[in-house]
Order: structure tokens, then sequence, then C-alpha cells
């Protein structure tokens, strides 16, 4: 090498030290005195050692006299940081905002980075991990400024890659406007409760109001919550390993420690005796899969309904459950929107569903109504019906009404419903129906003095009716169940049924796209 | 003819009068008091006069109640269930209409194979399908329905979903799990006194939850106005159905046909100058968007869905220049924000059908300055934007925008193709409009604990409050934010050429395995 080059490779050293710098020392103890990373540690955080490939590098505010009024003010990569790197050997596309590089506010560079950085991860099909930690937007729209427009088509490849490549937020700070919307566009988003803040744009006044809690337990937009920014990059990690890199591969399989033919005595203990009692789903849940280990999305938003990720034998699945410890498990708007995203995204990425059924079905009433509790319903019927990937039905005890239907009873196409023997269908509890249907013949016989005869002799009749061994008798029944075990053996049938429809083919009829009910 | 052929022709004239007679007399006399139409002449009302092509009319009910009572056959004639083929305007539909003078319209397994079956040959043949609905719901306490069992139909109708339109005119109540299917439709038409949509009754209602439900829940009014479920109200049989007549004329057979042009004398190049007087530039002031868009489309006529929901949205079909559109418009006569919950599911709803079926979506933009308060924000108002984003983005349909007068992304601007980032195909300004990234005041380093000062953020942020002139914006196409500023008067000559100019749009979108997103919900 002559020396000529010295002087190119020793300016490139300076950009790249002062890459390393973002912000400047003093930003990036700011930044951890209030227990957040840096954005380049947090992607070491996520990289396998070394793999960090970084685009866009050299990018600066190129417009700096407008923003400060300085001469040269510090806009490392204009506050974006992004590239590629491998996350447990998988290549990963990860993109970031730097809050030591001007509060993390987006640029006119920086959104166009982000624009191409998103649309390229879509090409290469590589799942894309999205990190905000932003004071908002710099960009204008004064002089043919190219932020906005870039930040919109960063919406659109976000928009337009759904479903074509694996997308998680985290939101470790501030994040509002439009950025806010980047993070709700992505499938899963993570958010750490001590600093994350997810927000449109109306008054706000305190970091409560917009934070993880409040989206776990109210607005239903954030998936999980943790207490620090390694937590949140790990959580990305675990919800990596659960998918495929893109929507034409199915998901890594690891080596199973747990036995395949495990049968768990303790899952005829879980029950209460009197089926008007409760107990909590997740027992069962951890009973069945590889380790007990299931990652929960959502947990504390619509309780009554448990949604996440585990293994069976290593395959991948997600489980949708009722959880008859909270409201007895109903379904309603809330568990509906829950239940709904968590489908189309096992579809689009080729996760078998497995459904776990326990409900008294879906509420009545003037308030649910308000909220459009039928459109809401509906739904879950049309996502369930257009899934291709294996759906399996577990009835365990009460399959009521919509609920049998939208948690996969057999109308719905599931490709095997196996039941407990305890599980029984109904449109609703039998004494309901039995004082809704046969209110005269009871009203005849409380005349008469037979009353308990005839109510008990009828409530038998239709609890017969309504248990799965009788339904099961009749293979064209509506409500029946293909395969009755007794529930210790859950685990291997369902591992076996797995297996059996690792090759599933199911054509939808042609159409441009379906109308689903909002 | 041997006497064979005479008793079965016998037989076959009998079924045929019971058919014509209805079921029990006493529920046809209280049906007719209540100013319902009778099943058959609801299908009269729908189609073209003598193209009722009957299926499945020799059905019969097969099953017996848990404690024995049977019915005579001729009190189930079709088992409540009328199914067939019509023209609508001369274009084949296919019908299933209960009746509820046989066991009030209820559910036997007889009625329920015959809706589920007229469905899968709607898709099959790909014509549109129509309920004309009016039942008691699962015939309960039968034996051959052991429970409710109504989902079969639920199949074939997601099945179906976007292959052929799916259009339901419900006209008495529709309760617990059928209470689903008018939902899952494309569209629902409800009459407005008689029609109740309910997941349960009052009775079910204060059996389940001893709560005690007003007699308007559950009607057409309640599920436009509030649930956003129905997209439009009757005042009775005749009028519902008409609906569905219109509403045809501006849907295509299936998603792979053409819709038909429509006829007009109004010219393509008629000016507007009635725009300047209807809009003010003084965004302070108010109007009608109805009147706008009258003024821009055929004949001043459209078909508007769910008018009384979210109404600061108008979502309607109208046609231009004989071609169908659907026009999405602000509408600033009714307060609120375009990114409320519930305007983005009116928009959600109506944008997927107009992708479905091919047809172009006009936007008429002209969002306030203000965003949703705390409340909306804490009802997950961003999941409901950015499914808007989403679908916005991944429909390829022609996408025209035409700025009226204000324009923010984050209130609405980048979900009505108000600058060109997002993907819409053109995009017109008038000459007074105005520019903006966001109307969002907020400044992040006001809350404490974050870790930025107040006056840092503000002057980080500041230039993204700036507001522009329509000239600014168009005088710098880098920024993308208009193709052209155009006179208002010439609103409906741009629109109409527009159409014409993206007839042909092909757009390759990135390919997805199950041909669907993962988008928010």
């Amino acid at each position: 090498m002559g020396n000529w080059m010295n002087s190119f490779v020793h300016r490139l050293e300076q950009v790249e030290a002062e890459n390393q710098l973002g912000g400047g020392a003093e930003k990036i103890a700011q930044q951890h005195s209030l227990e957040k990373l840096t954005i380049r540690e947090r992607i070491n955080c996520l990289s396998d050692a070394g793999t960090f490939c970084e685009w866009g590098a050299l990018v600066r505010d190129v417009q700096p006299t407008r923003i400060s009024g300085e001469e040269t003010p510090n806009s490392a990569c204009d506050g974006v940081v992004m590239g590629v790197c491998r996350v447990n050997g998988r290549e990963v596309a990860v993109y970031g905002t730097d809050f030591t590089v001007l509060a993390g506010t987006i640029g006119n560079q920086g959104a166009w980075k982000i624009a191409d950085f998103v649309a390229w991860a879509g090409k290469m099909q590589l799942p894309l991990v999205a990190m905000f930690d932003s004071a908002g937007e710099r960009y204008t729209i004064k002089r043919g400024d190219v932020g906005y427009d870039g930040f919109s088509q960063a919406l659109r490849n976000h928009s337009i890659n759904s479903g074509v490549i694996p997308q998680i937020a985290l939101v470790l700070g501030p994040c509002t406007g439009l950025l806010a919307y980047a993070a709700s566009l992505c499938n899963f988003l993570i958010m750490n409760e001590k600093n994350g803040l997810l927000w449109l744009g109306s008054e706000l006044d305190s970091l409560e109001t917009a934070g993880a809690e409040m989206h776990m337990e109210e607005s239903g937009q954030c998936d999980i919550v943790v207490d620090s920014d390694e937590k949140a990059i790990d959580a990305a990690k675990t919800l990596l390993a659960y998918m495929p890199q893109n929507c034409w591969e199915k998901p890594p399989v690891p080596v199973c420690e747990d036995p395949v033919n495990r049968t768990e005595e303790s899952l005829l203990d879980v029950m209460p005796e009197d089926p008007r009692y409760t107990y909590d789903i997740h027992e069962i849940i951890d009973l069945i899969v590889d380790d007990g280990e299931f990652l929960e999305i959502k947990e504390d938003y619509a309780i009554h309904l448990v949604v996440g990720f585990a293994r069976l034998n290593g395959q991948p699945v997600g489980i949708v459950a009722n959880n008859p410890d909270e409201l007895s498990g109903v379904l309603e708007p809330d568990s509906s929107d829950k239940y709904d995203r968590f489908m189309s995204f096992l579809d689009a990425f080729n996760i078998p569903l497995i459904t776990m059924v326990d409900t008294s079905g879906f509420v009545p009433g003037d308030k649910w109504e308000q909220k459009g509790i039928l459109r809401h319903g509906s739904k879950l019927l049309h996502t369930y019906t257009r899934l291709t990937i294996p759906k399996i039905t577990l009835q365990l005890r009460r399959s009521y009404g919509g609920g049998n239907i939208v948690m996969g009873g057999r109308g719905m196409g599931p490709d095997i419903i196996i039941a407990w023997p305890s599980a029984e269908y109904a449109p609703t509890g039998a004494e309901t129906v039995l004082q809704a249907v046969f209110n005269k013949e009871l009203a005849k016989a409380k005349e008469e003095g037979n009353y308990d005869e005839v109510h008990d002799s009828l409530l038998t009749k239709l609890q017969d009716q309504f248990s799965v061994m009788t339904c099961a008798k009749f293979w064209t029944n509506l409500y029946t169940s293909h395969v009755i075990i007794n529930p210790k053996e859950s685990r291997p049938t369902l591992i076996r049924a797995l297996e059996q429809f690792a090759n599933k083919k199911f054509e939808l009829p042609e159409n441009k796209r379906a109308i689903k009910p909002a | 003819m041997n006497e064979k052929m005479q008793i079965a022709l016998d037989k076959l004239a009998e079924l045929q009068k019971q058919n014509l007679a209805g079921g029990n007399q006493k529920m046809i006399e209280r049906h007719l008091a209540k100013g319902k139409m009778l099943a058959r002449d609801r299908i009269d009302a729908l189609i073209d006069p003598d193209t009722f092509i009957e299926i499945g009319s020799s059905a019969r009910a097969t099953s017996e109640r848990i404690d024995g009572k049977r019915l005579p056959e001729d009190e189930s004639p079709c088992d409540g269930a009328i199914t067939g083929y019509g023209r609508v305007n001369g274009r084949a539909v296919a019908i299933y209409a209960s009746d509820f003078s046989v066991l009030a319209g209820s559910l036997g397994q007889q009625h329920i194979i015959k809706m589920v079956k007229i469905i899968e040959y709607a898709g099959k043949y790909r014509m549109p399908v129509v309920w004309l609905l009016d039942s008691a719901g699962g015939r309960l306490g039968w034996e051959d329905v052991a429970i409710a069992g109504v989902e079969w139909f639920f199949w074939p109708e997601g099945l179906f979903s976007g292959v052929i339109p799916q259009i339901t005119v419900l006209m008495g109540p529709c309760i617990a799990g059928q209470a689903y299917a008018p939902c899952m439709t494309d569209f629902l038409f409800m009459t407005r006194d008689t029609a109740h949509l309910w997941l349960g009754g009052p009775r079910m209602t204060q059996a389940a939850t001893s709560e005690k439900m007003d007699d308007d829940v559950g009607s057409g009014d309640y599920h436009e106005r509030n649930s956003g479920t129905c997209d439009k109200v009757g005042e009775n049989d005749a009028e519902t159905i008409r609906f569905t007549r219109e509403l045809i004329d501006y849907l295509p057979s299936s998603f792979a046909d053409t819709i038909p042009q429509r006829e007009t004398s109004d010219p393509a190049n008629r000016k507007t100058p009635e725009l300047l007087d209807i809009v003010s530039a003084d965004t302070s002031q108010a109007y009608e968007v109805r009147d706008v868009i009258k003024s821009i489309v055929d004949d001043g006529k459209m078909f508007e869905i769910r008018a009384e929901y979210a109404k600061q949205l108008c979502t309607t079909f109208a046609h231009i220049n004989g071609e169908v559109v659907g026009i999405v418009a602000c509408n600033p006569q009714y307060p609120g924000s375009i990114v409320s919950r519930d305007a983005c599911d009116k928009y959600y709803r109506f944008l997927q059908v107009l992708d479905a079926y091919n047809i172009p979506l006009i936007t008429l933009v002209d969002t306030p300055d203000e965003l949703p308060g705390e409340e909306e924000e804490q009802l997950g108002l961003l999941r409901h934007g950015a499914k808007m984003i989403h679908l916005y983005a991944n429909c390829t349909i022609p996408k025209i925008a035409v700025i009226l007068r204000q324009a923010y992304g984050d209130a609405g601007g980048i979900i009505l193709g108000a600058n060109k980032g997002m993907g819409v195909d053109m995009n017109f300004s008038w000459p007074n409009a105005e520019f903006g990234t966001s109307a969002s005041m907020l400044n992040v380093g006001t809350i404490e604990g974050i870790g930025v000062s107040e006056d840092e953020v503000k002057r980080l942020t500041e230039k993204s409050h700036e507001r522009i002139d329509a000239f600014e914006a168009a005088q710098a196409p880098t920024s993308q934010l208009v193709d052209e500023i155009i006179h208002p008067e010439q609103t409906r000559y741009r629109l109409s050429e527009a159409l014409l100019l993206l007839r042909n749009k092909a757009e390759q979108l990135p390919e997805k395995a199950k041909k669907h997103g993962a988008p928010p919900a």
C-alpha cells in the first residue's frame, strides 16, 4: 500500500472512532444513568460476538446549521445505527435510533436509512429487529426536505413486508409520532418498563401514562414487558428462536430432551371436582409442553385468554387457551384482538396452532354489544377459517356457544379435535338451556308439584346430550371430536398429531384479498 | 300417464302448494301485522321479475323435539330455508331466505345444509350471495341439531371471503351463534323496527347476567351508530332489500369480474365551480363533505356505507365517468379525528372491499389540525392506525387523493394519500391547501425522567412542526408531497382522467407465502 492511502484510512478511522462515541461521553453517561444502554451496546448485546456489519456509518446530518446553528454538531450516523448481525448463528437485520445523538431524533438521512434498510431486509428475507429510543422528528417538509417522504416509505416498507419477514420492535425510550406507528407495525413489541414510552402525540404529562404497564394492560399494544434493556434483547432472541427467517421457511426445531412419550398423571388433578370451580390453564400448558417452557405474549392483557409460544418435541407451536381462572374463560373484544393478531402471525410464519378449550363463550349484554362483540367474534371465525397451518383443538371441559366455534370446533376445519372425556359441548350451560327452552314445561310441573322430577330428568337428558361421550358417537355431528384421550396422554397425542400434519397442504379459493371483519 | 306418475305429480303439486302457503298460519298473521314481508315476497322484491330458480324446495324438517314432539310435514315447508338463484339487473345472484312462519325460521339440520350449500355454490359459480335473514336461531331442544349447530356456515363464509360479494339483509331477530354470520358477510343491512342482532337477546341476557337490556339494543340504528356493525338501515323490508339491489350495481360478480359501466349523461369534464362555495378556505369554517362528493360524482349520486358511524370520515360508493369508485373523505362537519379507533375500523372495512373487488380509491383529504386525546391512545389508537397503514400500503388498486384544505401526516394524512411515500398513485392539491408532518405539539422533554431537556427537544424538533402551503409543497418535488395543484373547478375532470390513466395499473408487492401480512388487530 502506498502512502497515498494512509490519509484516507486515517479519515475513515476517525469517523469510526467518532461513531463509537455516538453523541459523546457525556451523553453516554447520561444514557447509562437512566439505566439505558447505548444503541451500540444494545446491538452488541443482540449479536453473536463480532458479527455486526454496519451500514451507513458515514451518514451525518448534512444540514447541521439548520438544526442547531452550530458549525459541527455531533450527528454520528444521523442518529440511526443499522446493519446485519448473527443471532445464535442466524442472520438478523437490526436498526435502532441513537438517543445520544441529537436525542435520537429522526432526520432526513436517518429516515431514508430506515426506509431503505427495511426494504432491503425484506428483499434479503431476513428477520428485522428495530430498537426505538427517540425524542421525535427532526426533519421538516420545507425546501424540499426528504425526511417525511423517507419515513412514510419506511412505514410502507414495514407494511408490505409484514408477513414476509418477522419484525420485532423494542421500545427502550420515547417512541412517538410516526415512529410509534413503525413500532406498532412490527409483529411483536417489547417494552422496557423503566424508560419505554409509546404514544402517537396528544398531550402527555408523565412517562407512566404512556408506559409499558399501560400498553400491556390497557391498550393491548405491548407484547412483553421487561425491566432492563438486556432483558428486552433477551426476549427478542427468545422470540426469534421460535420463528423461521421468513415466510417461506419453517421454524427451526432444536433437539428435545423432554421425553416424547411423557405421560402426566398430574394432568388428572388440575381440574376441580365441581365443574363450577376454576383452575389456572397455565398448569395444564406447563405440564404438556417441552420442559414446561411457555413464552407468554400479552400476558397481562385480556387475561382470560392465554396466548404464547412453546415447543412439542422441539417443534415450535402457538398455543391459544381459555383461562377458566379469569372471568370463567370468557371471550370478548379485547381477547379477540389478542387472538386474531397472534393467529395471523402463526399462519404467516408456518407455526402450528394448538387451541385449548374451556370457556363459557362470549359475553352478552349492552356493554359488549356496544363494543361490537359480534364483529370481533366474526373476525376470529374469519381468520381461523383461513389458516393453512396445522390447527389442533384440545377440548378440555366447557366448549360453549361461540366459544367452541372460534376455538376450533368441527365446522371451522381444525385438522383434528382431541378431547378429554370431560369435554362438554353446548350453546351455553345445560341449566340455562333448560330454563330457556322448557320454561312452559317447568312452569306446568311447578303447578303440578313435580318440578324437581321434571327438571332433573330434562337436565340429565341435556347433560347427556352435551357430553362428548354422546356427541362423538356421531362423526357428522357438528360438535364431534375425532379422538378422545385419557388426559395424561395429552403430550404424546399432540406430538403425534404434529408429526402427522407436518406436510399439510391446504389451498384457499383464489381471490385478491379476503375481507375481514374489523 | 300411468298411475305412479300421477301420484308423484300430485305429491309434487302438494309440496309446492305447501311451500307457497308457508308454515304456521298464526305466525304468518303475526308476521304481517309487524309490517314484515313474507319470505317469498322478499325474494321477489330482490330480483328481476320471474327469475327465481329454487332448489331444495321439497326439504322438510326431519327431526323431533327431545320431549318427543314432532312437526306435521305441511308445517315445515323447505325446513324454513328457501334457497335458489335469481337475477338482479340481469346479473345472477344466489339467494337464501329464512321463512319465519316455519318454526320461527329456526335452524334445523336441513335448513342449515341449505344455507351452507348455497354459499358454496355461489363461491364456486362466482356470483354474489344474498341472505334474506329472519330467524330465531338454533332449533334448541331438537334432536337433530344436538346443539345450536350453526357453525357450518362460518366456514364457507370465511373461505369465499373476497371471492364473491356476500350481503346480509336482516329483517328479524338474529341471535347467539347465528349472529356472527351477518358480521362475516361484506355488507349488513337491517330493517329499522323489526331487525335485531344480538349475541344474547333480552331473555337470554337476563338469564345469564341478570341485565335488563333496553329495546333498542341490537337494533339496526344501534349497530350502525354504536357498534359499527351495520352498514345501512332501511325503514321497512322493501327499502332494505332495495339497498341490496342498488349495492350490487357497485360490485362485480366476483373478484375476477369487472363491474359494468353505468351509463351517464353527466360530462366527464364538467366543471365544478360550486366547490368554491361549498368549501371555505378558512379552516375554522366547517362544511359538509357529502356536498363536495355530490358535486364531483356522476349525477350527484352516492351510496354511502355506515353513514352514522364515525361521521368524521365518510365512506361511499359512487360513479365517475361511468366507473365505480370508492370515496373516503374527511368530513369537517363532524368533530373527531380521522385516526380515532372507530374511524380507522370503518375505513379498514371499506378499503378491504375496494381492494378485494378492484374498485379504485379516491380520498378527499382535510385532516383537522388535532389528534385524539389520551383516552383514545389508551384504547389502542396506535394499533388501529397501524392497521390502516398496513392496509393502505398493501392495497394495489388505483389510489388517488385530493387535498382540499389541511393535510397533517400524523393526523391521518399518511393513510389518506396526502403525501406520496405511502404509495398513493396520483395526488392533487387545491391551491389553498396546507401541509405539515405533524399536528402534534408534544415535546417529550417536558416529561420527567426522559433524559433530555424541554429546550433541547424544542430546538431539535421545531422544524417538524413547520407548515407550508400548496405552492411550497409543489415547488420541491424532492419532498414528494403532491403531484399537481389543481383548480377546484377541475376536480371532477382531473379525477375522471386519473381513473382512465390508472385503469391498467399493475403493482407488484413483495410476495407473501400466505398472501396476507401479520398486521395489528
